[in-house]
């Protein structure tokens, strides 16, 4: 079931969170490009102290725990299909692999506060870029409200997507349908509602911005980005 | 100062919304806009701020086109103030606009904590994150966002729609401040009413925009008869603590076969989350709740609770009405055609059975809420629980909505309805208050 109750997220340091966020971005990457011998265990190793720093054991974690393992239950699963019984080492550390490049990313969204992630972003990147993501952070808990709301109505009208059923790959195709659309719907209709406020407030009207300050002058000089 | 319209038309998907439309707003002055749901209001707002193409006519400000009037002396504001706060923090968002108008740095703050005290919000330091503020504080801290670039006239799409009554009354000093700075307001409400800076209504119809009175509520149709004896829901010493935040406690609440209630509570009271718990999708830390006679859980009360949510347009998938109806009946493994003939029943029972082949994407706000809550009913469940069902809903629409609660509550289904605002005119069997301490007939 999807959580939709709001969880009380500690807030951090900046410092603090641009080393969670460098760490998350490398072991991602590790995952993805770094096939080495040990690879997977110094990755594993890495991930896991991660899990430690940003204090993972103090949120619900078994459902996330459990979407992992139906993932390498597939992964195998599938290769078993394809390929037979001796590939299924192959297709464990396939899923093993998987779970090490998204698993960093979901760490750091669950335990570190949305706000202060688009705040970093916009400070640190050029200055559209850094508007175009830390407006998809910002905005990932309202999109995601929107869509804990569409799955509990459409489960009491009777669509059978409870995590158990889940389990039957004949739910997947109501999944999809009465929520994966909807949310990709949600997800355009809130670009473009953004898109419009962003115009209105003038977004885009000169190639460079003037940058605010902040509270703390030294933060920026206030010279003109592009 | 003037924003003049010259023979401004608009075309929707389905035909031309209106046309030959002339309008002057003068220093001072507040005109307020209303028509049925989808007949252009918000086009018209979006073609005076510059965003939409006036068709064969023009709009002026201060005599020169609206796309050459200096940036920032429009400011549009649209309905949903989440959808609108694009920044983590106060100081970021008040300072957005001034940062795209290229305003130099030294000059931000004390302009911005100028605009934070017209609305009313000078005691908020910049940096309070915008998540940690209320719905209401969210409106103010757009409205200053929009008059810290000093703009000379305001275009709000209805203003009232999220606001509670304390929001409603702060919005009335503000707009009363600005008009009487020699601003001009031009707002779309479906019920002007509580806006007490409104000069001059005007109103959209039958493809022309006039002077129109105030739409009235009229009286809607008393329940249809009294409850029944036997209990649907009940909630016994309930407490809600959400984080570290109580949301309330002591909470008794009892609703019987074809009762419909209306709870209303403040932005942020719990409503949404009274709601949740009714489902089982959310827990209680403290009382019990019983549903049927039994602790709720979401699988128990499939096919029987109907939930109908905020905004429920967005939920609409289906390339048809009739198929977007038709849908959850087919979770009862009922033959295709059986299933569509039930929906044509249904469609035809809410009299939108004209609208069955068309897509819902291209209906109006109202047209598809009016849907929504069809495909909810098409599961004939024994308790509906609608979510600020009336919010965006004109006068007639609202009047319709009122129509198939009455029919389902005649059917012997039971209606818990959650609204923001204690409405003008209701066809409730009662109207409940919810506050932190519990729930009180009002």
């Amino acid at each position: 079931m999807l959580n939709g109750s709001s969880r009380h997220i500690p807030r951090v340091s900046q410092t603090q969170l641009i080393l969670r966020m460098a760490a998350a971005m490398t072991l991602a990457m590790g995952a993805l490009f770094w096939h080495g011998p040990w690879s997977l265990t110094a990755l594993t190793l890495g991930t896991a102290a991660l899990a430690v720093a940003v204090g993972a054991h103090r949120h619900p974690w078994k459902r996330l725990a459990l979407v992992f393992v139906w993932q390498v239950v597939l992964v195998m699963a599938l290769y078993l299909l394809r390929y037979g019984a001796q590939s299924l080492p192959d297709g464990a550390l396939v899923a093993g692999r998987l779970v090490l490049l998204v698993l960093p990313g979901v760490l750091l969204m669950r335990t570190t506060h949305h706000g202060e992630m688009a705040r970093l972003l916009v400070r640190v990147l050029p200055a559209r870029m850094g508007f175009v993501l830390s407006t998809c952070v910002f905005f990932f808990p309202t999109l995601w409200s929107v869509t804990v709301q569409t799955y509990e109505s459409q489960v009491l009208r009777g669509a059978r997507i409870l995590p158990r059923e889940l389990v039957n790959p004949l739910n997947w195709g109501t999944l999809v349908r009465v929520i994966c659309l909807p949310a990709i719907v949600s997800s355009l209709a809130l670009a473009r509602d953004v898109a419009l406020a962003a115009h209105c407030r003038w977004y885009g009207l000169h190639p460079d911005r003037t940058v605010w300050p902040g509270p703390n002058p030294s933060d920026t000089t206030g010279e003109p980005r592009a | 100062m003037t924003l003049t319209l010259e023979n401004v038309g608009a075309a929707g998907l389905t035909g031309p919304l209106y046309s030959g439309v002339d309008l002057a707003v003068g220093p001072g002055e507040c005109v307020c806009i209303t028509g049925p749901t989808g007949c252009g209001k918000s086009t018209l707002l979006r073609t005076m701020a510059g965003l939409h193409d006036p068709g064969p006519g023009r709009v002026l400000f201060d005599g020169q086109p609206v796309s050459r009037a200096l940036p920032g002396r429009i400011g549009l504001i649209l309905q949903n103030p989440d959808t609108q706060l694009l920044c983590p923090d106060v100081g970021s968002e008040l300072a957005f606009g001034l940062e795209n108008l290229r305003v130099p740095p030294a000059e931000m703050t004390p302009r911005m904590l100028r605009a934070l005290s017209r609305v009313g919000l000078g005691a908020l330091p910049l940096d309070r994150p915008v998540g940690a503020l209320s719905v209401g504080q969210k409106y103010k801290l757009l409205l200053a966002a929009m008059l810290v670039m000093e703009p000379r006239i305001l275009l709000l799409d209805e203003p009232c729609a999220q606001l509670d009554q304390d929001g409603i009354d702060a919005l009335n000093a503000i707009l009363e401040n600005f008009l009487a700075a020699g601003g001009s307001v031009v707002l779309c409400e479906h019920d002007p009413a509580p806006l007490r800076a409104i000069g001059r209504i005007l109103g959209i119809a039958d493809r022309a925009l006039r002077p129109a009175a105030a739409p009235s509520h009229g009286t809607l149709p008393a329940p249809p008869s009294a409850p029944g004896k036997s209990t649907v829901a009940t909630l016994t010493d309930a407490c809600l603590t959400l984080g570290e935040k109580r949301i309330w406690e002591h909470l008794d609440f009892t609703l019987h076969t074809g009762e419909i209630a209306i709870i209303q509570g403040d932005n942020g009271s719990g409503k949404t989350s009274l709601l949740r718990c009714l489902t089982g999708f959310e827990a209680l830390t403290g009382g019990s709740a019983a549903v049927f006679g039994q602790a709720p859980a979401p699988k128990a009360l499939r096919g029987r609770v109907g939930l109908l949510v905020q905004n429920p347009a967005r939920q609409l998938t289906a390339d048809t009405v009739l198929d977007e109806v038709s849908f959850p009946l087919t979770y009862r493994r009922l033959p295709k055609a059986r299933c569509r003939d039930l929906a044509m029943g249904i469609l035809e029972k809410l009299d939108l059975a004209s609208l069955a082949d068309r897509p819902p994407f291209l209906l109006s706000h109202g047209e598809q809420h009016l849907v929504a809550l069809a495909s909810v009913l098409a599961v004939e469940p024994e308790l509906l629980l609608l979510d600020d069902p009336f919010v965006g809903l004109d006068p007639a629409s609202t009047a319709r909505v009122w129509g198939i609660l009455h029919q389902a509550s005649l059917g012997g289904a039971s209606v818990i309805c959650a609204l923001h605002r204690r409405p003008a005119a209701h066809g409730a069997h009662s109207v409940l208050e919810l506050r932190g301490t519990g729930l009180s007939a009002c």
